[in-house]
């Protein structure tokens, strides 16, 4: 257990200057790497931004919002998962999504990642340099977009049970092309301000339940995507652990200025992202944020 | 990933509705759970069609086997042992085979485990439960075995022997094919009774927490002297007939027994060394799950070795009694080139067999990780790179021991081997083109299970 955590001390560091532990992490981030840059391709990921994010640049307020979603529906039979629902959400924002059970908040993170796609509304993505309509890419594209410029965290790690923790975290940024190498480096790096310094060679199976998420963490950030969408990442964790890589979430991310979309139940948490939204039947019912709540209660309103 | 978390030991049924519940007769039981679920339709689908295949392949050999019991003369003992032989080889396979189904069945046991505990029942039900479950799933797929048998007839009837097709010597005796009906079923019934015990001590994900078996390089020693052996004893130079026959059945038997101890550390030997030089993500992948059990990935091929061992050794005999005037009339004279038959027969049907086990056990490994398969193509990690690693886990080590146990026997019997080289290319190249073709049809038979993928895909999205 003491081996497991040493990152405890440094934790209780500001943000900025624990996570600038990361800058080689960050020259070997494929945005970087022309080899993979130069492939025919139908959107061009946003390296750039994904890359200066870290920096608050994008969070200007005059820039278009980084992910725009309008009027988004989805059913499922006689379910409605999602009810016309509209988001903006602007680079470098900490977004916590909360709700009731079945009121639509994983059907919405699906929607905005391209994961799956809504039966009617847009989903925009406007990185610098280009922008892109999500919902209308084929699968390849948004596959391609998911794992370039998005990171992913989900309840249970969901790592791939062959593999050891370095191998898995690698992997991420191998299947962009970055050389193994390279990759397995810069995936070293991520543990180890993760706090799984030692753990490189273990397979998931000898980690605990707090350790593997950790590790699914790294994963998710190692191709320095700018976005990572979490859905209740520590849902299946004991309420201590929870805690520690609650916080290894929020530091790595809001901290280094990404964009958070997370899936919360926990009231806590949902405090320490810049944003809160909350859903009832497939609809926004509440806005930390102003604005774009307004459009969401009209329009929970009008029906 | 789908362990079932809960485990039977725990008293955790609360007060449902105990007593009723219990008191429902398993068949009952089996019945209402066999209602089309979730997944139902796959889950029960592939056991069925593995157990099919079982029993097709069975039947068909069997009856290829048993059509040389028509002959009476005195070659027709050569016929009948060189007939034991081949199916002596097949059995390994078969086994493979066999074993896939049993697997399938269990895997699908343990999705209904949970529901029938929630449902207050004992572990004498739920043993009862799965055990007709199995049965009912084993009779099924061997019902439609039986059907694929008789499909299969008017081809396999057209294959001579002896100079004549096996025509109506084909068709079993009901009664056996009955017997092997029932035997298919009873074995899957006793494979469901103790893989129960198995399966609830160790639920999937306690496996991948023990790390991999690490084979030793002493078996390559012991190997590699046994090889030594039989290469000095093969070119002592015979002193009689008797002693060189003695000679070729010891290295036969040395062959086999070698092939078994090296096998599964060449296997993790060429896993390890493509674990060091994977430069892509597939290939990471292949051999890691190559490396997490290289038993395993011997298991599925092996049966291969005896066959492409066979194969070399007995191809290189026909090839030297091809170069040689042999009889031109009597019975003898179809001999070499019935041999030959035999073989290609072998090789082909157990290709298949390890093409069918290959392609059930590939579909039961994506629906057990149905979850990993989904989040990693949330990830963005594309459906190519899944089925590629997915095809070279199960491509490689197939490749390492059929092209490895072909050169093991051609050393054994170098100078024979050479020799039948260059008087009977021809024999030789026949051989070489079935063992191609069977590679070919075991990477089809892979082929088949990418739309279980990619409906598990398109499930989760
Ligand atoms: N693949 C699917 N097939 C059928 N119905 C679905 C599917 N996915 C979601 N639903 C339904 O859509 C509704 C919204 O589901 P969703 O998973 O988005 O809820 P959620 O807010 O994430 O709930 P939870 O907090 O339990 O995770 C639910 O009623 C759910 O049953
Ligand atoms: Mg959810």
């Amino acid at each position: 257990m003491s081996h497991g955590r040493p990152e405890r001390s440094t934790l209780g560091m500001s943000p900025e200057r624990q996570f600038s532990a990361f800058g080689p992490t960050r020259r070997q981030r494929p945005c970087h790497d022309d080899g993979i840059m130069n492939e025919n391709r139908d959107f061009t990921p946003a390296p750039a931004s994904t890359c200066a994010s870290a920096a608050g640049l994008l969070r200007h307020p005059s820039r278009p919002p980084m992910l725009s979603a309008r009027n988004l529906t989805k059913t499922y039979g006689a379910t409605t998962a999602l009810a016309g629902l509209s988001l903006d959400i602007r680079a470098g924002e900490s977004v916590a999504i909360m709700g009731a059970s079945g009121s639509g908040k994983t059907t919405l993170l699906h929607v905005l990642a391209g994961i799956i796609r809504p039966d009617s509304g847009q989903v925009h993505l406007n990185l610098p340099g280009q922008s892109v309509q999500v919902e209308a890419l084929a699968e390849s594209a948004r596959s391609r977009l998911r794992r370039e410029a998005f990171g992913f965290v989900f309840q249970q790690g969901l790592l791939i049970p062959e593999l050891n923790a370095l191998e898995n975290v690698a992997v991420a940024l191998m299947l962009n092309g970055a050389p193994r190498p390279a990759s397995e480096q810069a995936a070293a790096g991520w543990l180890q301000a993760l706090g799984l310094g030692g753990m490189e060679q273990r397979r998931i199976g000898e980690l605990s339940g707090g350790q593997a998420q950790r590790v699914a963490i790294a994963r998710a950030q190692v191709t320095g995507a700018g976005v990572i969408f979490a859905d209740e990442p520590t849902g299946a964790l004991d309420s201590a652990t929870s805690a520690d890589v609650m916080q290894v979430l929020l530091e790595s991310t809001i901290g280094a200025g990404k964009t958070l979309i997370l899936v919360t139940h926990d009231d806590g948490v949902a405090a320490s992202c810049g944003r809160v939204l909350t859903m009832r039947d497939g609809r926004l019912t509440g806005d930390s944020a102003g604005g774009v709540i307004v459009a969401g209660l009209a329009q929970g309103g009008n029906r | 990933m789908s362990a079932p978390a809960a485990s039977p030991a725990s008293p955790a049924v609360p007060d449902v509705p105990r007593g009723g519940s219990t008191a429902v007769v398993p068949w009952k039981l089996a019945w209402l759970l066999s209602r089309p679920g979730k997944s139902g339709g796959t889950t029960a689908l592939l056991p069925m069609v593995a157990f099919g295949l079982v029993t097709t392949l069975l039947l068909t050999v069997l009856a290829g086997a048993l059509s040389f019991l028509r002959w009476r003369d005195e070659l027709a003992f050569l016929y009948q042992l060189l007939a034991v032989l081949a199916l002596i080889l097949l059995v390994f396979p078969l086994l493979t085979l066999g074993g896939s189904a049993a697997r399938l069945s269990a895997r699908r046991r343990d999705d209904r485990l949970a529901t029938l505990r929630l449902l207050g029942a004992t572990p004498a039900t739920v043993a009862g439960v799965t055990i007709i479950e199995s049965t009912a799933l084993a009779a099924a797929g061997a019902v439609a075995g039986v059907a694929g048998y008789l499909v299969l007839a008017p081809a396999v009837q057209l294959i001579p022997f002896r100079g004549e097709p096996i025509g109506g010597a084909y068709w079993l005796h009901p009664l056996a094919v009955l017997a092997v009906v029932a035997g298919v079923v009873l074995l899957a019934a006793i494979s469901a009774a103790v893989g129960l015990r198995k399966v609830v001590i160790s639920p999937l994900g306690v496996r991948t927490r023990q790390a991999p078996a690490t084979m030793h390089w002493l078996r390559a020693l012991i190997a590699a002297a046994v090889v030594l052996a039989g290469f000095i004893a093969m070119n002592a130079g015979y002193a009689s007939t008797a002693v060189a026959v003695a000679c070729v059945l010891g290295a036969f038997a040395a062959g086999l027994a070698v092939l078994n101890l090296v096998g599964p550390w060449a296997v993790a030997v060429m896993g390890r060394q493509q674990l060091r030089k994977a430069a892509t993500a597939e290939k990471l992948l292949a051999a890691r799950s190559i490396l997490e059990s290289p038993k395993a990935a011997w298991r599925q091929v092996s049966g291969l070795a005896m066959t492409s061992f066979v194969a070399v050794f007995g191809g290189t005999g026909v090839a030297m009694t091809d170069g040689a005037p042999g009889p031109v009339s009597g019975p003898e004279q179809f001999l070499s080139g019935d041999i030959r038959t035999g073989i290609l027969i072998t090789i082909v049907v157990s290709f298949v067999m390890v093409a069918c086990s290959a392609g059930v056990n590939q579909a039961a490994a994506v629906l057990d990780r149905t979850d990993l398969y989904t989040s990693l193509d949330h990830l963005g990690m594309p459906r190519k790179t899944m089925d590629a690693a997915r095809t070279r886990a199960v491509m490689l080590p197939l490749l390492l021991v059929s092209l490895g146990s072909a050169a093991v026997s051609f050393v054994l019997i170098f100078p024979l081997a050479g020799m039948a080289l260059v008087l009977a290319p021809l024999s030789i190249l026949t051989i070489a083109g079935c063992l191609g073709a069977g590679i070919l049809v075991v990477w089809a038979g892979l082929r088949t299970t990418r739309p279980v993928l990619g409906k598990v895909l398109a499930a989760g999205r």
